[in-house]
């Protein structure tokens, strides 16, 4: 009873302070019971706000375009493959790199760039770290075999850049590679 | 126009303040009876007050800790007469809010009332326009979580992660709950490997923008990235120093991965490890003091965990043939990884010395990278299950399990520190 008294009396008051104000065109119409509350001053009102995320704008870069006959001699240049989780050069694989050799040393202005790729099993961040191997091995190959050093760089894609989108084995087996790419 | 606010649930000065005992999420022991929120004035905020009512109880429901019920609508003394003399086996409090208009922004009151004490232990208010009611409604959860438990509540974290929705793989982030996913990078290259500095406010990654395999670093809310270390070959799979000083990484610049140290602005880099193999993935413990990391030096990827120096170097993982992706937990006792189990990687957790490893995930397709929430008690993980990759979260037990992302591919997700403001 005592705290019904004490709601009623709230309400008078801010009834009276909104009429003092003279421009309570807004009725506060609360759609639930509230029970009683003491009074006290309110609550500061905490602001959240809604940072805005900016975009960053990258500048088109300008790329040269390599001339026909590099263009003709690295298209013959082939790809090298691997096994699961490894960057050993199998026989074949050896096969392919004394072709990619040849080629090399009879074009002495191709410089290329030996990406090296994952299949699609086992972390982004390990397979980073194979790729550079598988390419690396690929470029060791190439310098044993006489190609200087300073035309070969190596990137590792990891399995970011699949050749192949599907998920067998076959696939797989297509995205374990050395790839073999004009440098720029 | 002025609007005038009576005085509402304020709590008075001579009430004691009310804290219950902290709990751990074995023994929920708190039950919350969520009031229907409701609209003040004439504004038309029915559809705002119920959808912070679903983001609160959404918050309550997934921090593990309360038992969230509905309470009857209606007349509220009704509703809490029907608690007395009923002896109560928990804790029983009562959350209801409302949300008015004031200029052209919103309002929002809410409070917690403590049932068998009859009195208000919470009283919040917040003013935000309309886009952030998600932000007030997770801060509100915050409180509460604060107020019950003395823990402070994760509703207001963040997920970064990989996406390749914009056509190239840019890192998003997101709300923890999945809501509110938003590009940061804009490079149109490949951005990989995200990962919060401790304070929240930057993200490191790894970036071909370049070329090259850097490392960036941008603001948690975009802006331009900047490179921190360019070596030639890769600068991978950063974590940031819980000291917020050093970025630990994999480089590739001596000629093999190697995992090493640098500043935050790129200087004073320094090699940890020094082996043939791979080493690759660091993450920090919460002390700094020590680092977990994954190296092929046994023959298969293997989670290994060394002195903060380089030093002590000892493997964790002894069984299956490709664990990776080691994260050490918040509290610093378990450290989760991703493991290869037949065809499928799974996410396990294992205590820092390797022993008692607990397999958490069991579903087709691969589950890996997982993250910790920063209370522990969830973890945020990138599976194929669906058949395309999305991030999903569970609670660290492996209970619970929801999909965050829908659209293209999702990986790689960090989990965000709490941030500064709570």
């Amino acid at each position: 009873m005592k705290r019904k008294v004490l709601f009623a009396a709230l309400i008078l008051m801010a009834l009276a302070l909104i009429l003092s104000f003279g421009c309570a065109k807004k009725k506060i119409t609360p759609t639930g019971e509230l029970p009683s509350a003491p009074p006290a001053s309110r609550t500061p009102a905490e602001e959240v706000t809604q940072p805005e995320v900016k975009a960053q704008e990258t500048p088109a870069p300008v790329e040269e375009e390599p001339g026909a006959e590099l263009t003709a001699a690295a298209a013959k240049l082939k790809d090298v493959f691997f096994a699961f989780d490894d960057y050993a050069l199998t026989e074949e694989a050896r096969e392919i790199l004394a072709g990619n050799g040849k080629i090399l040393s009879q074009t002495p202005k191709l410089n290329v760039v030996i990406e090296g790729h994952c299949d699609e099993r086992g972390t982004v961040e390990y397979n980073l770290a194979l790729g550079e191997k598988r390419a690396n091995s690929a470029k060791s190959y190439l310098v044993n075999y006489g190609i200087s050093q300073s035309r070969i760089s190596v990137i590792s894609y990891g399995k970011e850049r699949p050749f192949d989108p599907g998920h067998d084995e076959s696939a797989w087996a297509k995205n374990r590679r050395g790839h073999f790419a004009i440098q720029k | 126009m002025l609007v005038i606010f009576a005085p509402l649930w304020a709590v008075a000065a001579d009430q004691p303040e009310v804290r219950l005992e902290i709990r751990t999420s074995q023994t929920i022991s708190i039950r919350i009876y969520m009031r229907k929120f409701y609209a003040m004035g004439t504004g038309g905020l029915g559809r705002q007050a119920s959808d912070f009512e679903k983001i609160v109880t959404s918050d309550l429901q997934l921090s593990g800790l309360f038992e969230v019920l509905q309470a009857p609508g209606g007349d509220l003394d009704s509703f809490l007469g029907g608690f007395k003399n009923r002896v109560a086996s928990r804790e029983e409090v009562m959350v209801e809010g409302r949300v008015s208009a004031e200029g052209d922004k919103l309002v929002f009151e809410g409070r917690i009332f403590d049932i068998a004490g009859r009195k208000t232990i919470l009283n919040k208010r917040y003013r935000f326009v309309g886009p952030a009611l998600r932000a007030a409604a997770h801060r509100f959860s915050d409180e509460i979580v604060s107020e019950l438990t003395g823990e402070k509540g994760i509703a207001s974290t963040s997920i970064a992660f990989v996406s390749n929705l914009s056509g190239s793989k840019e890192i998003y982030v997101m709300d923890y709950d999945g809501y509110g996913e938003k590009q940061v990078t804009r490079e149109r290259s490949i951005c990989l490997s995200p990962h919060w500095s401790p304070d929240g406010q930057r993200i490191a990654y790894t970036s071909y923008s370049s070329g090259n395999p850097d490392l960036h670093v941008v603001g948690r809310y975009g802006g331009k990235p900047y490179t921190v270390s360019s070596f030639k070959g890769l600068n991978s799979s950063p974590a940031w120093s819980p000291d917020n000083k050093k970025i630990a990484l994999t480089l590739t610049k001596d000629g093999n991965a190697e995992i090493y140290v640098l500043n935050v602005d790129g200087s004073g880099v320094r090699r940890l490890t020094s082996h043939p193999g791979i080493d690759s993935s660091p993450s920090w413990s919460p002390s700094g003091r020590q680092i977990a990391f994954t190296s092929d030096r046994s023959g298969s990827p293997q989670v290994y965990v060394m002195e903060a120096d380089g030093s002590n170097v000892r493997k964790l993982t002894f069984s299956g043939s490709y664990n990776d992706s080691p994260t050490w937990s918040p509290k610093g006792d378990r450290i989760a990884y991703a493991s290869r189990l037949g065809n499928n990687f799974q996410i396990f957790v294992a205590d820092i010395s390797g022993a008692n490893p607990v397999q958490l995930t069991s579903s087709g397709g691969n589950n890996e990278n997982p993250s910790w929430s920063p209370d522990g008690r969830q973890l945020v993980f990138s599976s194929s299950r669906g058949g395309k990759r999305d991030i999903y979260a569970m609670n660290a037990d492996g209970s619970n399990v929801r999909r965050l992302t829908s659209q293209g591919d999702n990986f790689s997700p960090s989990w965000s520190p709490r941030s500064e403001q709570d």
